[in-house]
């Protein structure tokens, strides 16, 4: 039931080239800014859309191959897909909605039936079985959009933004579900978000795409620790530089000396610094860290009890400070300050 | 003010006159109505095969609009290829033909010397024109277009995605169309529907010119008011009232649950 894909294609402006493997059992979340490809990934498995080259390969069979002209029809591949809106049959109730798939599929009314309840009691749905899809809360109607896919016994489990069109509240409730359903699953689960939390909280493997290409992969724990490319950083929340080492403790970015503990050998190197690490000054502190650099405040954005705030200067930062700070040190955009960053705070890292 | 109130009713009073014209005749129809004699004039012999030709080829007329014309509406709706606007074109064209002249083209076609019609007598010895089968033809010509048109941009409207999920579901083409399409489009295939039978009903030049005024055969109810008129005015306007209330149901029902 493994997957093994290698997807080339053009699509307007979109030149997908992405290789994609995944054992039975993974949950893989594929994250990347609007127009990357992912969707069209997705399209690409379902057979929704053709490869132009390459290949896909679902446990043991062939479903796309332009240069051996083979090309199996989405209605023959064993894929379930559950995009932002939960797009159920607006005629059919709920119990007939999850028995589509096994009905399509020539499976008898009954077990078709019994089969739906199955899936639908999975998801705590047992008391909506009967009732039409506009009579469900949105976070209701994407779990029987799950439950639909998931009545076909998938091989690959598409989910496209799943999430991405319910209010906070229901979308912590739903991805809770999600998750426990998802582990009970034994196909390979793809999921297109670019919601960070989705990504974290329910993957075993992140892939990272830009621009059709790859630009990252690995697990949660491996891509937080060294993130390659900013847009990844981004995501897990962390300030992105790219620099070259000058010596064991310092590295060069854009012109300017940033210091860590340590700097790996080769000249190329990544820095990652977390926001929370960033300290802010009105004057220059004195005896400061040798990490100490003149910014000037771009937007600042309150979460809680803590504001972001966006510094451009020798390198674009993020600095994360108390509301307290705020208002001590009466931030607004433009004001010039002082960014230090403590040197056991910095960790660089080969690119 | 007094400038405004003039302006105003320079808009009204063409509207009201308007309203005028519509309803003038259909309240002079009603008017100049028997209405005490009006069960024995329904009851007529001219007037009750008439109804009946009319309900059944109408009938017939509007079955073929829907096995051809809902899968017509789908491949206008759906198909990207270049030729599909050309092909929508050339459906809207009976739309504006004058009836006689799409019953001239039809007798071209189908009638014994026509270009179809002639092997189908030497090779089935069918012949289609003068018969109710014509009646049938000649209403379904320019009952056709209405129908596809009306479903088709319901179809259009209906989320393409629909299509793909239900393939990744395992739905082949035909069971989407049946299970999904079919149901999502009803007020469109029901607007459409009606649409098409009130204008098959009220059919008139392509019939005479194609399959004749053959009482009892193929004189359907708007000949048969026509060639009343002269003979046995209180018929007519019997029938004529008839074909009225046909129409203002079919228009009450649509308004209520499909127009607007």
């Amino acid at each position: 039931m493994s997957l093994q894909a290698e997807i080339r294609l053009t699509r307007g402006l979109l030149h997908l080239g992405l290789e994609l493997s995944a054992q039975p059992g993974q949950i893989i979340a594929v994250l990347g800014p609007n127009g990357s490809g992912k969707t069209t990934l997705l399209h690409t498995l379902a057979g929704l859309i053709r490869c132009q080259q390459g290949q896909v390969q679902v446990a043991g069979s062939l479903w796309d191959c332009p240069a051996r002209n083979v090309w199996m029809p989405p209605a023959q591949r064993r894929t379930g897909l559950v995009l932002a809106d939960h797009l159920l049959f607006p005629h059919l109730s709920v119990i007939e909605n999850v028995g589509f798939g096994p009905r399509s599929r020539g499976v008898p009314k009954a077990n078709a039936r019994a089969r739906a309840r199955a899936e639908l009691d999975a998801l705590g749905l047992s008391d909506r079985m009967e009732v039409r899809p506009r009579e469900l809360s949105t976070g209701q109607a994407q779990k029987v959009a799950l439950a639909r896919a998931l009545a076909t016994d998938p091989a690959l489990l598409l989910l496209d933004e799943p999430l991405s069109a319910l209010d906070p509240t229901t979308r912590a409730q739903t991805r809770a579900d999600l998750s426990v359903r998802l582990r009970g699953f034994d196909g390979i689960t793809i999921l297109v978000t670019h919601d960070p939390l989705d990504a974290l909280s329910l993957a075993d493997r992140l892939v990272f795409v830009e621009s059709g290409h790859l630009v990252q992969e690995g697990t949660p724990q491996e891509v937080i620790a060294r993130p390659r490319d900013p847009y990844v950083a981004q995501v897990v929340g962390l300030n992105f530089l790219r620099g070259r080492r000058i010596d064991d403790l310092q590295v060069d970015v854009a012109g300017t000396t940033v210091v860590a503990p340590q700097v790996p050998s080769g000249t190329a190197v990544c820095v990652t610094i977390p926001p929370s690490a960033v300290a802010l000054y009105r004057m220059r502190p004195q005896g400061s860290p040798r990490n100490t650099w003149p910014v000037t405040v771009s937007d600042i954005l309150l979460i809680g009890q803590t504001a972001r705030v966006s510094l451009t200067g020798p390198f674009a930062l993020v600095a994360e400070v108390t509301t307290a700070a705020v208002a001590e040190l009466r931030l607004g955009v433009g004001q010039e300050l002082w960014a230090t960053v403590k040197a056991t705070e910095v960790h660089a890292y080969p690119a | 003010m007094r400038s405004l109130r003039w302006s105003r009713a320079g808009l009204l009073i063409p509207a009201w006159v308007a309203i005028a014209f519509l309803l003038v005749p259909l309240v002079a129809l009603v008017l100049k109505a028997d209405w005490t004699g009006m069960p024995a004039q329904l009851a007529k012999p001219s007037v009750v095969p008439a109804l009946r030709l009319s309900l059944v080829t109408t009938g017939a007329a509007l079955v073929i609009c829907a096995v051809l014309g809902t899968p017509l509406a789908w491949l206008l709706a759906r198909s990207t290829h270049r030729v599909t606007p050309w092909l929508r074109a050339l459906v809207t064209v009976p739309l504006v033909l004058p009836p006689v002249v799409g019953g001239v083209a039809l007798l071209m076609a189908y009638g014994r010397e026509g270009v179809v019609g002639r092997t189908l007598l030497e090779v089935a010895g069918w012949s289609i024109p003068f018969t109710p089968v014509a009646v049938v033809f000649a209403e379904t010509f320019v009952a056709l277009p209405f129908y596809v048109l009306a479903v088709e941009g319901s179809m259009r409207g209906l989320d393409i995605r629909y299509d793909g999920l239900a393939a990744t579901l395992g739905a082949s083409p035909w069971r989407t169309f049946r299970t999904v399409v079919v149901p999502m489009v009803a007020p469109g295939i029901a607007s459409g529907s009606a649409l098409a039978w009130a204008r098959a009903l009220g059919e008139f030049g392509a019939t005479i010119t194609f399959a004749g005024n053959f009482p009892g055969r193929t004189q359907t109810a708007p000949l048969a008011v026509y060639v009343a008129l002269e003979s046995d005015p209180q018929a007519a306007i019997a029938l004529s009232l008839v074909m009225l209330l046909i129409s203002v149901l079919i228009l009450g029902a649509l308004r209520g649950r499909w127009l607007r």
